[in-house]
């Protein structure tokens, strides 16, 4: 029910009641009543049909309403019946029973013996009229024949004799034949005779059939109009009285005098004058009410059925607003179930009453809040547990160990993308398989499961039952590397999963092959500083002893032996010399200075190195491209300008080898700044220096170890080099790397120096 | 139902009373009206008036004077109710004009000529009108339903016999 049909609703009631209230009022105010009562019931029955509209309306969306089922339609459907049960019962009873009365009772008012008493007594009072005229006429008649017979003269005499004799004459006189007044005489109270004198047709009817006699008078002016001025009560008018009007004959000459009427006017009987009135008043008034009947009743039925119909019609109306208020809180809260059903935990309008209903939705909101703060705690803790999951499986898979954890039949449950990069196998599609069955980890499934089979030995030994773990290195070939490949060392460490988990196992593994790597090269620098020592020292006693073998020797043989003398300690000076000098590189390489950290301008230094290049007949294969504003390095100027040498001289020697003539031999030198995040969130600065051939690359086996010393692909060289160049570098705090350029055109050597010099103000 | 009806009885209401004759004379007690008009009663009100029920019949007479300016002037508004009754101890007719003459007669058909041919009746006072000026003169007459018993009028309303009543005629008269 929308606002408006609620508005329209009252107004229509308001209006009606107003109409209804005229209506019932209308037979008041007759000059208002008549003319107004037709638009009065005219605009009653519009207001019935509007509200039959209405009601028809409300009924037929009620209807469309429950027939779509729609929610809450059944309810006020119901209400509706009731209320309008309620209101048009009871009207219905009281219209019939009023429609009943109003007919019984209009009827009841006449009925045919009153009526023919009337009639009768109405006749009672004409004869007695009539004999009152006859006696009147009778008197008339023979002071007629007396005035006939007396002469002219003694007709006032006569005249006044008789209206003496009978004091209830009021006046007699003689009138001409065009009843022109000749002779009067009059009762006592008689003034005004002209009231008195016949009319033309009276004349006429006197003349024509005398005696005229009739009974005149008792007009009553009702009062109900209201500008019509009261009746004087003595108005001859107004008394009801007896007039006889008949010829004088002329017994003498026919001739001789014109025709002379005689006109008597009696008062009737006071008696009869007033019961007469009373009954003529009497019969009036109830032949009117017999004539008003039909309307009267009908116009009471016309109002009734008017205000039946609109209050059946305000009823249900009615019923339609009352079902409308009782249902809504109902409805709302149905409502609500239902959203919360869905799951809005959103609140709902409270009915603004104070009796059950309104507390039932306060309540109702008041559950809602409590489940929708319940469901907000449960979110919460969901998403903190989403997140701590969600930071767990971020550290997991950003953890560069990689981690697999195995079911009881050491099938792979999950694994992180450590284990990709490390074993180089797509970690998705080892899921559920069994370790064993992959290609290529055999060898690693095998060692870990040995390792747990000894951890389990030894737990059901006794041993050391307080170790949960096992660590073990692994060494396995690389996957899709050939024979020549060096083998992947894996530092693995397992443990199990608690039983009441359903049991399984974690594997976490790193590779360790750098290390080793830098273990090695720390073995070996500390072997050659050794090895130097011990065999530094012989040497110079062997160059000694050989050079005076032949200082003393030369002498004393013969010619063809001291060729071979010489031929021989030359070798040995030679080969003495040549060992000094690897020794002293092995040295070297061993005890490099400490690095004397100062600044420096590396562009500046690789310029003036590169200088030393342009001379040489390659001098344009050389591109360097340094950045401008390149900041301020902390470095060794002696132990850089080392690094660059060997690098230059590396990639120099790379390009020596290049085969294809097609291939124009480029190195490129780049200096640049780069802006990386540092572990405390603050952004710096680090300056990369990098070298590129166009040669051959490193070979795979060579570059998992081309910083250990003695690991070299040239056919002269120590191995050093880079070696040299790595602790350098790691003495400068940098970090160096290279690699093969993917599409198989060279090599590049990335020399990233992350200490740079304070910012000095020029 | 009730809006068919009411168009009906306003057709018979405008025939019953037709004016036949209407003109202002001027006198020199004020301006008369001659008029002449002519119905008939129907069966319904011959019997009520048998019955002893009283019946008026009112003329209405105005004379208005356009002005373009402002509404019509209203010179004069004038009403004369002509009541008939039939005394039934008595039976005779009485025609009374009303806060005037009363009049008897002995049957229906004199009390209703006296009716239908009134005798002059002085409108307008001398001065009421301006002379040379042209008024529009309306005239009405009919059954005054105001006048009846309270339950003969509840009849009346509901009764098409009960209407009586003449179109108003409206003419144009120049004041002398």
């Amino acid at each position: 029910m929308t606002q408006a049909l609620r508005y329209l609703f009252v107004v229509a009631g308001a209006v009606c009641s107003i109409l209804l209230f005229l209506l019932a009022s209308a037979s008041d105010n007759s000059g208002f009543f008549d003319r107004y009562y037709s638009w009065l019931l005219a605009m009653n029955a519009t207001v019935a049909f509007a509200l039959l509209a209405l009601v028809a309306v409300s009924l037929f969306r009620l209807y469309s309403r429950y027939k779509s089922g729609k929610f809450g339609s059944r309810l006020m459907t119901r209400l509706v019946m009731l209320f309008a049960a309620i209101g048009v019962l009871p009207g219905l009873v009281i219209f019939l029973v009023s429609v009943q009365f109003v007919s019984h009772s209009i009827e009841s008012w006449f009925n045919v013996r009153v009526e023919e008493a009337l009639e009768a007594g109405l006749d009672l009072g004409r004869s007695a009229l009539d004999a009152s005229l006859t006696e009147l006429r009778g008197e008339a008649g023979k002071t007629a024949d007396e005035l006939a017979r007396l002469p002219f003269y003694a007709a006032p005499s006569e005249l006044a004799r008789f209206v003496k004799d009978h004091p209830r004459i009021q006046s007699a006189i003689i009138v001409d034949a065009d009843g022109g007044l000749i002779v009067s005489a009059m009762g006592e109270r008689r003034i005004n005779l002209s009231a008195d004198l016949p009319t033309a047709a009276m004349m006429a009817k006197a003349q024509a059939e005398p005696p005229y006699a009739a009974a005149e008078g008792g007009s009553e002016l009702r009062d109900d109009t209201v500008n019509a001025p009261a009746p004087p009560p003595l108005d001859p008018n107004n008394v009801l009285r007896l007039r006889v009007l008949m010829p004088i004959a002329d017994p003498s000459s026919v001739t001789r005098f014109a025709p002379r009427y005689l006109q008597v006017i009696q008062a009737a009987s006071p008696r009869l004058a007033s019961d007469g009135e009373m009954l003529r008043t009497a019969y009036s008034e109830y032949k009117e009410r017999f004539v008003a009947r039909v309307g009267l009743r009908r116009m009471y039925i016309e109002t009734l059925t008017l205000t039946l119909l609109l209050a059946v019609f305000g009823a249900i109306a009615a019923a339609f607003l009352i079902a409308n208020d009782l249902a809504q809180p109902l409805l709302l809260l149905a409502e609500g179930t239902r959203a919360v059903a869905e799951g809005d935990l959103s609140p709902r309008p409270i009915v603004a009453s104070s009796d059950e209903l309104g507390t039932l939705t306060q309540s109702f909101n008041t559950m809602t809040r409590q489940l929708s703060e319940a469901r907000t705690a449960v979110e919460r803790n969901r998403i903190a547990l989403q997140n701590a999951k969600a930071h767990l499986e971020s550290v997991l898979g950003n953890m560069s160990a990689g981690v697999m954890v195995l079911d009881a039949e050491f099938r792979l449950v999950t694994c992180n993308d450590s284990v990709e990069r490390i074993l180089q196998k797509a970690g998705v599609a080892l899921i559920g398989k069994p370790l064993g069955d992959v290609e290529g980890l055999q060898e690693f499934a095998a060692a870990v499961t040995a390792a747990f089979s000894a951890q389990s030995a030894q737990s059901a030994a006794g041993r050391n039952i307080q170790r949960l773990h096992w660590q073990r290195q692994i060494e396995i070939s690389r996957p899709g590397g050939g024979p020549d490949e060096s083998a992947l060392i894996l530092l693995t460490r397992g443990s199990r999963l608690p039983q009441e988990g359903g049991g399984g196992y974690i594997v976490v593994f790193d590779d360790i092959t750098d290390v080793i790597s830098a273990q090695r090269s720390i073995a070996w620098g500390e072997v050659a500083r050794r090895l130097a020592h011990e065999i530094k020292n012989p040497l110079t006693p062997i160059q000694l002893s050989a050079e005076r073998l032949q200082m003393k020797l030369e002498s004393k043989l013969e010619a063809k032996d001291v060729e071979l003398l010489n031929k021989s300690t030359s070798t040995i000076v030679n080969q003495v010399s040549s060992m000094k000098r690897m020794v002293d590189d092995f040295r070297d390489y061993a005890r490099t200075p400490p690095a004397q950290l100062q600044p420096l301008d590396l562009n500046g230094l690789v310029e003036e190195i590169l200088h030393l290049y342009v001379g040489d007949e390659g001098n344009d294969i050389i591109h360097a491209q340094l950045a401008p504003f390149l900041p301020m390095v902390m470095g060794d100027e002696t132990q850089m300008r080392q690094v660059i040498h060997n690098l230059l001289q590396n990639a120099q020697d790379a390009l020596a080898d290049v085969a294809d003539p097609a291939r124009e031999p480029r190195i490129d030198v780049v200096t640049e700044a780069i802006h990386y995040q540092s572990a405390d969130g603050g952004t710096r600065i680090a300056v990369r220096l990098s070298i590129a051939d166009n040669g051959p690359g490193f070979a795979p086996k060579i570059l998992a170890r081309a910083f250990e010393p003695y690991v070299t692909s040239k056919a002269r060289g120590t191995g050093l080099g880079l070696a040299m160049v790595k602790k350098i570098i790691d003495e400068h705090g940098g970090r160096i790397d290279i690699q093969n350029h993917a599409d198989g055109s060279g090599a590049s050597v990335l020399i990233l120096l992350l200490k740079l010099a304070p910012v000095q103000l020029a | 139902m009730l809006a068919c009806v009411l168009p009906q009885a306003a057709r018979a209401a405008e025939e019953a009373v037709e004016i036949t004759r209407a003109h202002i004379e001027a006198a020199e007690e004020g301006y008369r009206l001659s008029a002449a008009y002519a119905f008939d009663l129907s069966h319904g009100l011959e019997d009520a008036l048998q019955y002893g029920v009283q019946l008026s019949f009112t003329t209405e007479i105005s004379f208005t004077r356009p002005r373009w300016y402002w509404f019509d002037e209203k010179a004069v508004t004038n009403k004369r109710t002509h009541r008939i009754w039939y005394n039934v101890l008595t039976r005779q007719y009485h025609v009374t004009i009303i806060g005037s003459v009363s009049q008897s007669f002995d049957s229906l058909d004199d009390a209703l000529f006296f009716i239908r041919r009134p005798t002059r009746w002085v409108v307008a006072p001398r001065g009421a009108l301006k002379v040379g000026e042209v008024y529009n003169v309306t005239l009405s007459m009919g059954m005054d339903r105001n006048y009846l018993p309270k339950p003969i009028q509840v009849n009346a309303f509901n009764n098409r016999e009960w209407t009586l009543a003449s179109q108003k005629k409206t003419f144009q008269y120049r004041a002398e």
